[in-house]
C-alpha cells in the first residue's frame, strides 16, 4: 500500500512537469493554432542559460528571474520572427515549423555545449523528507511547490486579469478582438512569451534530476503532448490534469505492469490518451468547437 | 444634425484584384442615425470594415476632425469607432460579463474610471444580459448575442457605432425590440449610428437619413422620410440593378 | 504551347531515368551506396508526400514504418536465409497491415491527434526493438554478413545491382503514386483536403479515402525501409529514432510535398547534408551543424518557398514557359486572403 502511494506520489511530481509543459503547449496552441514541438528544447535552452549564469557564481534565486524574463523575450522573439509569417498558412506548415525549431534549437545547444550530460545543482539542496512512510527529496518537494505556484499564477493571470482576458479573446476570435482594439499580433507574441517562461520552469526543476543535456526534454515533451491531447489542448486546466494522469500512469505502469519497466512504460500513457481521444476527440476538458484545424 | 462627426470622400476598397467600393462619399452628423441599405454584395460590410480600418482602402476619412485613413484597426477601435460585426463576433467561450469587460478595454484612457457605471447602464438597457452575466456567451440565443454585441461595443464608449446587419437571423418580433433599443441608444449613450441593414422598412423608421449602396457606389441618399414615403428605396434598389443589368446585356 | 509544356516534365523524367540506368557504370561503388540510399529514402518521402501533400494528413512516425520495413526484411534474410526479394515482400505486407491498423484509430481521432499517434509510434518503436532482443538483435541490431542482392556470375557488383533494383522500385512507386493521384482516388483526396465536410456532402467516403492514402503511404515507406536496410546491410534501433521520423517529414516539406521530384531533392538533402557539413567542420560537430543547417533550411523553405524547392523551381520554370498557370492562380488567391484580413 505504502509503495503504491509512493509510486503515485513520484508519478504526480513527474506529472506536474509534464503538466506545466502541456500548459505551455496549450497557451501556444490556443493562440497560434500550432503544436509547438520545440517547447521542450526552448525550456532546455533556458536551463543551459541558467547554468551559464550559475558558473559566474551568481546565486540560483537571483538568476531565476533573469532567466524567466529572458525566456519570455526569447519566446516572443521566435513568434515575431519565424511564426508570424506562417501564422495563417494552416496546420501543416506550423507543425513543420515546430519540427524545424526543435531540430534547430537542439543542434544549437549541441554545438555550444556538447551532447554530454552535465550535472545541474538542485536549488533546494540535498535531503529527504519522510512522513507516513512516504519519502520525498527536497528537490521533489521544492519542485512540487514551485510548479504549483507557477500553475496558480498562470491560471490566475489567464482567468482573473485583463491580460488574460485579452489573450483569451484574441485566441478565440481574433477578428472580433481587433474591432475591440486588441492587436492580434501583439497578444500572440505575449502568449508565446508566457508559454516560454512557464515552460522554462519545467526544465529548471527537471534538470537536477535528469542532468542537463540538449535532448533532456525530448521525452518529457512527448509526454506533455500526450497530456495536452488527453486533457484537451484548448483547456489550460485540462493540460495540467492530463499531465498528472500521464505522470501517474507512467510511474505505476513502470512499476506494476510486467515487461513495461524502464522507458517502455511510456506506452501506457499514450494508450490511455488514444482511448480517451477516440471517445472524446477534443480531450477530457477540450471544446471541439474552438479547435482550429 | 449638430455637426459632422465623420466624413468620407472617394473611398475605394478592393479584395485582391476585385474592387468592391468605387468611390463612396458619406457624411454622418453627431447623434445621427444613418441607415446603410443595399442589396447583397453591394459592399455594405466592406464599407464598415474599411471605416474600422480592418480592410485596406484608399480615400479620405475624417473622423471628429482627424484623418484616420492611415490608422490601424486597433487604434481606430480605441478612438471612438465601435463596430458590431456581421455575425455578432461573440467570444463564445467567455462569459457574458467577460465579453462586456473586453469591450471596456477599448475605452479611451480618460473614460476608464466610468466603466463600472456604463456596465450597469448596459445591463439596464439589456436586462436579459444581467440575468445571464455568468453564462458562457456561446450558449446565448441569437437575439441575446446580438444584444451582447451591441453592449460590448458600447462599453468602449464609441462616438460612432457601426452595426452590421443586426436583424440577421432574428425573429421579426426580436428585431423590432432590438431596433427600439437602438433608437434609444443614441440619446442615452450620445453616439451616432451607422446601421447596415437589409430590413429597409424598420431601419428607415429609426433612422434620420439613409444611404443606398449599390455595386460599391452610393446610388441614392436622403432623409428617411423622403426615401421611406416615396418608396424611392425600392425604386433605387431595383432601378439601379435593372439599369446596370440591361446595360451589360446590351454590351454582350 | 500547352502540350509542349506538358511534354517538358515527361521528357525530363525519361532523361533522368536514362541517366539513372547508366549511372552505375560510371560512378564508384562507394558513391553508389549513397545514391542507392537517396533512391530508397526518396521512395519513403514520396509515400509521405501522398499523405502530406495530397491528403492533408501528417505522419510524424514514418521513420518507424521505414524501420519496420527494414527489420521485416532483415530478420528473415539474416536469420532464416530468405532471398532478399522475399524479405521485401514481407516488409510490404507487414507495413500495409500496420498502416491499416494505425490508420483506423487515427482517423477516428482526426486532426492534430493523428500527429500525436504517429509520434507515439515513432517514440515507442526503437524501444520495442531493444526489448525484443532475441528477434531483433537488441541494441546492436541486425547485420548482413554479405550483400543480399548479388548475381555472382554477371560481372556486375552488388552495389550496381542494388542501385538498379532501387531505381526500378522508385520508378514503379513514382508511376503508381502519380496514377493514384491523377485518378479517382486523387480527386477524392483533393476534395477531402480542401474540405472534408464538403467532400462528405458530395458522397465521398472520407474515412475510407484517407485510410487508403495512409495504408498506401505506409506500404511504400515499408518497402523503402526494407531496401534501405538491405543496401546498407545493417538495421539498428538508433537509425529509426524520433528525429529520423521528423527528418523524413521535413524532407517532404523542403523538397515540396506535392512534387515527386521534390521527394528526390528531400532525400538527397538527408543523405548528403551531413557529408557536406563534415567537409567544413570535422568530427562530431558535423552532425550538429548539419542538423542546424537542415533546420534553418526547413524554416526558410516554409517561409519563402512554401511549396518546397521543387515547387519553387516549377513555378520559376512555369513563369518562363507559362507552365502550370493553375497552381499560380491558387497561390495568388491565398495570399490575397491574407492581405485583406489585416489592416494596412
Ligand atoms: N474577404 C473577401 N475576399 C474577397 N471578396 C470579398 C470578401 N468579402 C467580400 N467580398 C466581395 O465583396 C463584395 C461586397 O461584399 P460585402 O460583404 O461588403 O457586401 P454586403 O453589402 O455586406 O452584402 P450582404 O448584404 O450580403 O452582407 C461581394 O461581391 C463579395 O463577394
Ligand atoms: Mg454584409
Amino acid at each position: 500500500m505504502t509503495e503504491l502511494l509512493q509510486q503515485t506520489l513520484d508519478g504526480l511530481s513527474a506529472g506536474l512537469i509534464y503538466g506545466i509543459l502541456a500548459l505551455a503547449l496549450s497557451v501556444v496552441f490556443q493562440g497560434t493554432g500550432m503544436l509547438n514541438f520545440a517547447q521542450g528544447e526552448m525550456a532546455t535552452l533556458s536551463a543551459f542559460v541558467t547554468l551559464v549564469f550559475l558558473q559566474f557564481g551568481m546565486p540560483f534565486w537571483a538568476v531565476l528571474p533573469i532567466v524567466i524574463v529572458l525566456s519570455a523575450l526569447g519566446g516572443a522573439l521566435i513568434e515575431r520572427t519565424v511564426v508570424r509569417p506562417l501564422e495563417r498558412s494552416g496546420e501543416l506548415p506550423l507543425l513543420t515549423l515546430g519540427v524545424a525549431l526543435l531540430l534547430g534549437i537542439n543542434a544549437m545547444m549541441a554545438i555550444i555545449w556538447g551532447t554530454n550530460s552535465r550535472p545541474f545543482p538542485s536549488p533546494f539542496g540535498q535531503g529527504v523528507v519522510t512522513s507516513l512512510g512516504l519519502r520525498m527529496t527536497y528537490q521533489q518537494l521544492g519542485s512540487l511547490i514551485t510548479l504549483l505556484a507557477v500553475l496558480t499564477v498562470t491560471i490566475l493571470v489567464f482567468n482573473r486579469t485583463s491580460i488574460g482576458l485579452r489573450l483569451r479573446a484574441v485566441a478565440q476570435n481574433p477578428d472580433s478582438a481587433t474591432l475591440l482594439g486588441q492587436h492580434r499580433g501583439k497578444w500572440l507574441m505575449i502568449g508565446w512569451g508566457i508559454a516560454a517562461a512557464v515552460g522554462a520552469f519545467a526544465a529548471l526543476v527537471a534538470a537536477p534530476v535528469l542532468t542537463l543535456s540538449p535532448g533532456m526534454m525530448t521525452f518529457p515533451l512527448l509526454l506533455a503532448l500526450a497530456a495536452a491531447t488527453l486533457g484537451g489542448l484548448t483547456s489550460r486546466v485540462g493540460a495540467v490534469v492530463g499531465g498528472l494522469i500521464v505522470g501517474v500512469s507512467n510511474s505505476l505502469a513502470g512499476r506494476y505492469i510486467p515487461g513495461l519497466d524502464g522507458d517502455l512504460a511510456i506506452v501506457v500513457p499514450f494508450v490511455i490518451t488514444a482511448i480517451v481521444v477516440v471517445i472524446k476527440p477534443a480531450g477530457i476538458f477540450g471544446k471541439a468547437r474552438t479547435v482550429r484545424v | 444634425m449638430t455637426g459632422t462627426l465623420l466624413r468620407i470622400e472617394g473611398l475605394t476598397a478592393r479584395y485582391g484584384t476585385v474592387q468592391v467600393l468605387h468611390g463612396v462619399d458619406l457624411e454622418i452628423g453627431s447623434d445621427e442615425i444613418v441607415a446603410l441599405l443595399g442589396p447583397n454584395g453591394a459592399g455594405k460590410t466592406t464599407l464598415l470594415r474599411a471605416l474600422s480600418r480592418v480592410v485596406s482602402s484608399r480615400g479620405r476619412m475624417v473622423f471628429d476632425g482627424t484623418d484616420i485613413s492611415s490608422w490601424s484597426g486597433a487604434r481606430t477601435a480605441t478612438s471612438g469607432v465601435g463596430h458590431v460585426p456581421e455575425g455578432r463576433g461573440t467570444f463564445v467561450d467567455l462569459t457574458v460579463d467577460e465579453n462586456l469587460r473586453l469591450g471596456a478595454l477599448a475605452r479611451p484612457r480618460e473614460l476608464k474610471s466610468t466603466a463600472g457605471a456604463d456596465l450597469d447602464m448596459v445591463y439596464e438597457t439589456f436586462p436579459v444580459l444581467q440575468d445571464m452575466r455568468r453564462r458562457t456567451a456561446g450558449l446565448l440565443s441569437g437575439g441575446q448575442q446580438q444584444m451582447l454585441a451591441v453592449g460590448r461595443a458600447l462599453m468602449a464608449r464609441p462616438r460612432l457605432l457601426l452595426i452590421d446587419e443586426p436583424s440577421l437571423g432574428l425573429a421579426p418580433i426580436v428585431t423590432r425590440q432590438l431596433f427600439d433599443v437602438l433608437a434609444q441608444i443614441r440619446r442615452r449613450w450620445s453616439v451616432s449610428l451607422l446601421i447596415a441593414e437589409q430590413n429597409a422598412r424598420l431601419s428607415l423608421e429609426i433612422a434620420d437619413r439613409a444611404v443606398v449602396l449599390a455595386k460599391g457606389q452610393v446610388a441614392v441618399s436622403g432623409s428617411a422620410e423622403e426615401l421611406g414615403y416615396g418608396d424611392a428605396v425600392r425604386r433605387a434598389y431595383l432601378g439601379v440593378a435593372n439599369d446596370e443589368e440591361g446595360g451589360k446585356g446590351a454590351g454582350r | 504551347m500547352r502540350h509542349v509544356s506538358r511534354l517538358i516534365p515527361r521528357l525530363g523524367w525519361i532523361i533522368a531515368l536514362g541517366i539513372g540506368v547508366i549511372l552505375p557504370l560510371l560512378v564508384s561503388d562507394f558513391d553508389l551506396l549513397d545514391l542507392s540510399r537517396v533512391l530508397t529514402l526518396a521512395m519513403a518521402v514520396a509515400g509521405l508526400n501522398l499523405l502530406v501533400g495530397h491528403s492533408g494528413q501528417v505522419s510524424v512516425g514514418h521513420g518507424a514504418i521505414f524501420g519496420l520495413g527494414g527489420y521485416a526484411a532483415m530478420i528473415p534474410v539474416v536469420s532464416f536465409g530468405w532471398p532478399w526479394w522475399a524479405g521485401v515482400l514481407l516488409a510490404a505486407v507487414l507495413s500495409l497491415a500496420f498502416g491499416i491498423l494505425l490508420g483506423i484509430p487515427a482517423l477516428k481521432m482526426g486532426g492534430a491527434n493523428l500527429g500525436l499517434l504517429t509520434i507515439a509510434v515513432a517514440v515507442v518503436f526503437p524501444l520495442l526493438l531493444i526489448r525484443f532482443q532475441p528477434l531483433t538483435g537488441g541494441t546492436f541490431g541486425m547485420f548482413l554478413p554479405s550483400p543480399a542482392i548479388s548475381l555472382p556470375d554477371s560481372g556486375f557488383t552488388s552495389r550496381q545491382l542494388e542501385f538498379w533494383v532501387c531505381l526500378l522500385a522508385l520508378a514503379v512507386v513514382f508511376v503508381a503514386l502519380r496514377n493514384l493521384v491523377h485518378g479517382r482516388l486523387g480527386r477524392a483526396l483533393a476534395a477531402v483536403r480542401t474540405s472534408s465536410l464538403l467532400a462528405a456532402a458530395n458522397g465521398i467516403a472520407v474515412n475510407r479515402v484517407k485510410l487508403i492514402a495512409f495504408a498506401v503511404s505506409s506500404t511504400v515507406a515499408g518497402v523503402a525501409g526494407a531496401l534501405y536496410a538491405l543496401v546498407v546491410s545493417i538495421a539498428v534501433p538508433d537509425s529509426y529514432v524520433f528525429t529520423f521520423s521528423i527528418a523524413l517529414l521535413a524532407a517532404s516539406v523542403i523538397g515540396g510535398s506535392r512534387s515527386w521530384a521534390g521527394a528526390i531533392i528531400g532525400a538527397a538533402i538527408i543523405v548528403y547534408l551531413p557529408t557536406l557539413a563534415e567537409a567544413f567542420v570535422g568530427g562530431q560537430a558535423a552532425g550538429n551543424w548539419s542538423q542546424f543547417v537542415y533546420a534553418a533550411g526547413l524554416a526558410l523553405c516554409l517561409i519563402v518557398a512554401p511549396s518546397g524547392i521543387a515547387g519553387a523551381v516549377t513555378s520559376l520554370l512555369g513563369r518562363a514557359f507559362a507552365y502550370a498557370p493553375m497552381r499560380r492562380a491558387v497561390v495568388e488567391r491565398s495570399t490575397d486572403m491574407r492581405t485583406t484580413s489585416t489592416a494596412p
